[in-house]
């Protein structure tokens, strides 16, 4: 009974808030202009070609910024972990803030220091006696893949350094005992005891990155369009819902699947370590 | 063989090794002092054991005697410590370049590898060609009846099984020596009583094998070893045959950690057995009785009389609580075999012990 009406205030509270604009929004993408009920829409969505441009676009920064920010987070977290120095654990502390942030502000951290009037390209000028300012990266691939990489490395220290503690240091020492190299017991033990670990902070990351808006809109929106800023443009710039909410369903269905692996493996890790 | 806190053992260049010796050393640990978040763990520790000892180095929890076998092993730094093993000088040399045996309370088996390459590791660790693998691996786990469970993740395997895989995988390697912290204190009575034979037991089959095994129970260490190495805040309290450390302990701490002791001023003795050693003072130290040299027919030249205030139920025996009234040794604690009558509470008794049964401990 309890949970009976517990369901009913979860309706009553949710229902309004996510599960009828959600539900609007599916209804609005899948109703061509006649008025009929058809998937046209996201027929049409698949084999346009600048939608697919779009998603390719996506796609790439995403599998860029992610690839780099799993790739420098863990190295780093291990550095963290490994090789401790005096503060390290303020640095931790500080990067753990980081997540609090808005991720445009980052955007803004580096124009003002790399963009064309920024303090490094003003220095470098200044102090070179150079006529154009030398750096010139952030308005595009390089500069948003740069910021989002920055912005989500955090994301994945944090994850793989829990994962690295829970590893038991008597296995570890174990292995050494064994005769097993550092590079030997890095490559397998430490690494597959905290891959899932690992995989479900940068599958996160990977997430966070795909529906990241902010960094997008400050650095590149004009030569970049993503999908979240297409679906931005077509609701609010063209006023066309229709293909707005065509490509939010998708953006939708597509984090949702990360989602949904992120949970398999991070509740698979949670599980070798109960029973290790 | 020397052993002992060098403060008071020995001077520095007894540590020298000298070539005739060199063979028969399993271990040897010299001046070494540990000290950890600003505590002295270790107080300039040496200790010698010979190829092929099993020594157990038993103490409270704190003692460092965890911290010692991790020194050994090659996890914990020293600033002045030296170790040798088999032999050969240790102490720049990495863990993983050592040849040693490790065996942990909680077994630390790879939780994502079989229980083949949980045994196989150390093997591929020093390069062995794939196609002797196999049978090395297949043979250790025979070694410990274990052979089955080959294909078995360490999750799916009982603790003793777990300690046993361990164990094997220690073992396939032919280290010089095996380094055991608390092997069998995870396991339930019976099952520690199983695995400890079974130490024993592989201990004999491989007389080469110096072990040293790390304990707070003192049944492990009188069970297992050759001899008993008792920690205590960092210093040797005292080294020798568990024998030499339940008969002839040298201060309080010993006589109490080995077993239960009476402890009788040296005036209550003159009383009560004329004729022993009167000299000593009470400040310097109280006589040991154990519980089990007390006998109730009266067979001893000793006499305490008094009357039975507790009477414990140990299965095998009986332990009464006798108060005596006589001052220096109020409460005497006698250890009596079930046979005949067992006094009750409110008894007299008369209880009769021999000179060869009292050993003078400092405090």
């Amino acid at each position: 009974m309890v949970g009976a009406n517990f369901m009913g205030l979860f309706a009553i509270i949710f229902g309004p808030l996510i599960i009828y604009p959600l539900a609007g929004l599916a209804w609005l993408s899948i109703r061509t202009k006649d008025g009929n009920v058809s998937l046209a829409p996201f027929a049409h969505f698949f084999s346009d070609a600048q939608s697919i441009a779009i998603v390719r676009t996506s796609l790439e920064i995403v599998i860029a910024s992610a690839g780099l920010a799993t790739t420098i987070g863990v190295i780093l977290a291990a550095l963290l972990f490994y090789l401790p120095f005096r503060g390290s654990a303020t640095l931790v502390r500080l990067m753990e803030l980081f997540v609090a942030f808005p991720s445009f502000l980052v955007a803004f951290t580096l124009i003002f220091l790399y963009g064309t009037q920024g303090s490094v390209n003003v220095f470098l000028v200044d102090s070179l006696h150079l006529s154009r300012p030398p750096i010139d990266f952030l308005y595009g691939f390089g500069g948003i893949v740069f910021a989002q990489m920055i912005y989500y490395i955090p994301f994945v220290v944090r994850p793989t350094l829990t994962a690295l503690t829970l590893i038991d240091e008597r296995v570890v020492e174990a292995a050494r005992s064994l005769g097993a190299s550092p590079l030997m017991v890095a490559w397998r033990v430490v690494l597959p005891l905290a891959l899932p670990g690992i995989v479900a902070g940068s599958i996160l990351c990977f997430l966070f990155i795909m529906n990241e808006f902010g960094i997008l809109l400050v650095l590149g929106s004009a030569k970049l369009v993503t999908l979240p800023i297409a679906i931005y443009s077509a609701a609010t710039i063209d006023l066309d819902l229709q293909t707005a909410s065509t490509q939010a369903v998708v953006m939708l269905i597509a984090s949702l699947s990360v989602f949904v692996v992120y949970r398999r493996v991070a509740r698979s890790g949670s599980r070798s370590h109960t029973r290790g | 063989m020397v052993a002992g806190n060098s403060s008071r053992a020995a001077a520095p260049e007894e540590h020298e090794l000298s070539p005739a010796r060199e063979k028969g050393i399993g271990v040897r640990v010299a001046n070494l002092t540990v000290v950890l978040g600003g505590r002295v763990v270790l107080d300039d520790l040496s200790v010698d054991v010979e190829r092929g000892e099993f020594v157990t180095v038993l103490g409270n929890s704190g003692c460092g005697k965890t911290t010692l076998l991790r020194y050994i092993a090659g996890f914990v730094p020293s600033p002045n410590g030296k170790v040798w093993i088999a032999g050969r000088e240790v102490t720049e040399i990495p863990p993983h370049r050592r040849n040693i045996g490790l065996l942990y309370q909680n077994y630390a088996l790879f939780p994502h590898m079989a229980v083949f390459e949980n045994v196989a590791f150390g093997l591929r660790a020093r390069g062995v060609p794939t196609a002797e693998i196999g049978p090395k691996v297949t043979s250790a786990l025979r070694s410990v009846r274990m052979e089955e469970f080959e294909r078995y993740r360490p999750a799916q395997l009982s603790g003793g099984m777990q300690q046993r895989i361990a164990l094997a995988r220690a073992l396939v390697i032919k280290p010089e020596i095996l380094l055991l912290d608390e092997p069998v204190s995870a396991l339930d009575a019976n099952l520690r009583a199983a695995v400890r034979t079974e130490i024993k037991l592989l201990h004999k089959a491989m007389p080469e094998l110096t072990v040293i095994y790390v304990t707070h129970d003192r049944d492990d260490a009188l069970m297992l070893s050759d001899r008993v190495m008792l920690l205590r805040e960092g210093r040797i309290a005292q080294m020798g045959t568990p024998q030499e450390l339940y008969d002839r302990p040298r201060d309080r701490f010993v006589a109490n950690y080995l077993g239960l002791s009476n402890f009788l001023s040296p005036a209550a003795i003159a009383k009560s057995l004329p004729g022993l050693d009167h000299a000593r003072d009470e400040k310097d130290g109280h006589y040991c009785i154990r519980p089990e040299s007390f006998r109730l027919d009266g067979g001893g030249p000793g006499r305490l009389a008094g009357e039975v205030a507790r009477c414990e139920w140990h299965g095998s025996a009986m332990l009464l609580a006798v108060e005596t009234g006589e001052s220096g040794a109020e409460t005497i604690l006698v250890e009596t075999p079930r046979r005949g009558s067992v006094p009750a509470p409110g008894d007299r008794v008369v209880m009769s012990f021999s000179p060869e049964d009292c050993v003078f401990v400092r405090e």
